[in-house]
């Protein structure tokens, strides 16, 4: 860019005097013509086309260039197919074949030709966007004013720059007529192949939402993680990140959401049931129960289509404690976890041992289920607490009256 | 009509909110209106923003943290055997949801450094707005895409965008190196390097290149760095005299702008780099691809810019950034209580 810079400052007052003149003239202009037009009016002609050159007015649908609105017609329009795109091309082709005067060097008319010829062949033929430098938008672009990386030999700003240096010459004229035919020819090659990578861009749009909701999933779906399980947790994804690795030893690609939750001093409360606890003072076999999972791990898989995250099953050990009068109260045991689709919550279940006795604990979102579904048999162990407390009132009254 | 080139905006550590950007957008709108040698393409015409947004991650993170501890404050409180636990549950819910600088400023930067979930949830995420709003434009004309990322937001966008441009082939499309690309990266208090996890940041796909370098992410590379910003300095991005190459050096692709003047005390603020002509002229220039606004003109700016600012108050205002200043080998700890004591100030 350097060099190119330097021939920018040597003309720079120049450039800025008729940047300034042609500002209020030119910001009206509603297309590219129009904008020339100003600009020929005003004597700046080849700077006209320079600063189209970035702002790619020509071979855009705003350009009514008779020629750019006969190669639009083939591909601008909804569901465009490969034939024509390939048409789009091969009437680009035709143009630089048939009309060579207005496509000057030679070289680089042979250079767009060739890149044209393959790009129209492998769009026809299938190939996927990028396995081929003609099916490269950024390599139909106009680079700083001056070339294309697929017509190298195109060297714009010099040529018209060179041409204009005396002012507005038949030489310049021409100079700027063939800059802007290749600024058309570029613009619309690019366009073409844009289309024709859509696609692909399409596909990687779908794969980035794929994975963010799979992170969503992990995040909303997976077992709740407090803090410390959230940095152990990075650090088993870290541990466990496969991902390739490039030349320079960089991992290729996103990371993949991991298949796999380390659980690591996780609270939670439950209820507790334990046969042999008493009915007699009134207390249920039930007793809310409060537990740490010390340490375990949930793994589920992934719906390769959807990203949606299927099943999981898991497994802890856990403490558990639940206030009772006689009894034990710690107990030690495994905690298993299970969901069966992902319309379910995790069901928490979990086997302890207090002392001698067997327990069996529910977490407060199984439990929630087990008391809607065992709402008859609570009702029946209250009502069994009821019957035997009127009876031992009965009792009660009778002995007293004996007495 | 054409597309427009699109900037998209991505923002820094602290508690944005969606239209976050409109501050910036403001800026760098009226600096472009300034110059007479930008007239002539008019800003509406050529450009158009796009803000992109990823506080809302950590803030699902941190509402998932209040919402577990106050859960088991609830059912602790409704089992009635550890009720002195519930007050400190409830204490540690009620902590997330603070609006204090640590669950904004420091926590942000911690979760994003040292939760890989987290990092990886936010690239992703970001992928997503670039690409939506990328497959949005008319795909028959020719696309043009920038990115203008400060802080947090330059180590978040250079992850993202070696994840996407080092990303395998897929059914329909080689590498996307080859179909798109942003024009430039402009990397506003680059802090990529200090906060680099899995991806090194002088060795990553995010360096400026020829259109016809297939590993190259972008065009342009920015890098604007204020000379007494804390948040930039420790572990600075300074790649070496041949990063990434002198060709491309030489062709002007890579723009390492370091600037000393002060407009205020917050000189980290994502406008005060904005509004300085060596950083906003140097990216308009990018952005045009050409040199639109030449040296010359440039340090015209520049001077009529310092001229403006309190050149009497210079001395206090450097004297009260000194205790913030950090060095290459600082440790992270002594990073981020630096960063979280200067950031404490506004």
């Amino acid at each position: 860019m350097a060099s190119r810079l330097r021939s920018f400052r040597t003309l720079a007052p120049a450039w800025v005097l008729l940047l300034v003149c042609l500002a209020a003239t030119t910001a009206r202009a509603e297309n590219c013509l129009e904008r020339e037009k100003a600009a020929i009016d005003a004597g700046a002609a080849p700077i006209g086309i320079l600063l189209d050159s970035v702002e790619a007015c020509y071979g855009r649908s705003v350009d009514p260039d008779a020629f750019t609105v006969a190669v639009r017609a083939k591909f601008d329009k909804p569901q465009a197919s490969a034939e024509d795109l390939v048409a789009a091309l091969q009437a680009l082709a035709q143009r630089v074949e048939s009309d060579s005067a207005s496509y000057a060097p030679a070289e680089a008319r042979v250079q767009a030709l060739a890149a044209l010829a393959s790009a129209a062949t492998s769009i026809a033929h299938g190939a996927p966007v990028g396995t081929v430098d003609s099916l490269s938008p950024p390599k139909w672009r106009v680079d700083q004013g001056e070339t294309v990386p697929l017509v190298r030999a195109l060297k714009l700003t010099t040529t018209v720059n060179a041409a204009c240096h005396d002012g507005h010459t038949p030489a310049c004229d021409m100079a700027v007529t063939g800059a802007r035919n290749w600024l058309r020819l570029t613009v619309l090659a690019e366009s073409v192949v844009t289309l024709a990578g859509a696609p692909a861009l399409r596909e990687r749009l779908a794969l980035a939402e794929h994975r963010l909701a799979m992170w969503y999933a992990y995040r909303d779906e997976a077992l709740p993680q407090y803090p410390w399980e959230w940095l152990v947790n990075s650090a088993y994804i870290g541990r466990h990140d496969d991902r390739e690795r490039d030349e320079h030893h960089q991992p290729i690609g996103p990371r993949v959401p991991p298949g796999l939750q380390i659980i690591l001093l996780h609270p939670g409360v439950g209820l507790e049931y334990r046969d042999t606890a008493s009915n007699s003072s009134g207390k249920s076999k039930f007793q809310p129960a409060i537990y740490l999972e010390a340490a375990g791990f949930y793994k589920w898989s992934w719906d390769e289509e959807t990203g949606a995250m299927l099943g999981g099953r898991g497994i802890s050990a856990v403490v558990s404690y639940t206030k009772r009068d006689t009894l034990t109260e710690v107990g030690y045991g495994l905690l298993f976890h299970w969901r069966k689709s992902a319309e379910l919550k995790p069901f928490t279940l979990a086997v302890t041992k207090s002392g001698g006795d067997t327990s069996i604990l529910l977490n407060v979102d199984l439990a929630d289920y087990v008391k809607e579904k065992l709402a008859y048999y609570r009702q029946a162990e209250a009502n069994i607490r009821d019957l035997r407390a009127e009876i031992g009132a009965l009792k009660d009254r009778t002995l007293s009256l004996v007495h | 009509m054409p597309n427009k080139h699109v900037i998209f905006l991505v923002h820094g550590m602290g508690d944005f909110e969606a239209s976050w950007s409109e501050p910036a957008q403001t800026t760098i709108r009226n600096q472009y209106g300034a110059y007479a040698q930008l007239s002539f393409l008019p800003f509406e015409q050529r450009f158009e923003f796009q803000e992109l947004f990823y506080n809302d991650e950590f803030e699902a993170l941190r509402k998932m943290w209040r919402k577990s501890s106050a859960a088991l404050g609830t059912a602790l409180k409704a089992t009635g055997i550890a009720a002195p636990m519930v007050a400190s549950l409830n204490e540690l819910a009620q902590l997330t949801d603070k609006k204090s600088f640590m669950n904004t400023h420091v926590l942000d930067v911690l979760l994003y450094r040292f939760a890989r979930q987290t990092a990886s949830t936010i690239r992703e995420s970001l992928r997503v707005q670039i690409l939506k709003k990328l497959t949005s434009l008319d795909q028959a004309e020719p696309i043009r895409w920038s990115i203008v990322a400060h802080s947090l937001g330059t180590s978040v966008i250079h992850d993202t965008l070696h994840e996407m441009y080092s990303d395998t082939p897929t059914k329909v499309g080689e590498k996307l190196s080859g179909f798109t690309r942003p024009d430039v990266v402009a990397m506003i208090a680059n802090v990529s390097r200090v906060l680099e996890e899995d991806i090194d940041v002088y060795e990553s796909r995010v360096r400026p290149g020829n259109p016809d370098d297939p590993s190259a992410a972008c065009k342009y590379y920015l890098n604007a760095k204020h000379f007494l910003d804390p948040i930039p300095q420790a572990k600075a991005f300074q790649p070496a005299l041949h990063w990434p190459s002198i060709g491309v050096r030489n062709r002007g692709l890579l723009l390492d702008i370091g600037i000393r003047e002060i407009e205020q005390l917050n000189v980290h603020d994502f406008d005060h780099y904005l509004r300085n002509p060596r950083v906003h002229c140097h990216l308009f220039n990018c952005l045009l691809d050409r040199e639109a606004i030449d040296a010359a003109a440039i340090n015209t700016a520049q001077a009529q810019f310092a001229a403006h600012t309190p050149l009497d108050d210079f001395g206090g205002l450097v004297k009260k950034l000194k205790p913030f200043q950090l060095g290459e080998e600082d440790l992270l700890e002594k990073v981020m209580a630096t960063w979280a004591k200067f950031l404490d100030l506004f």
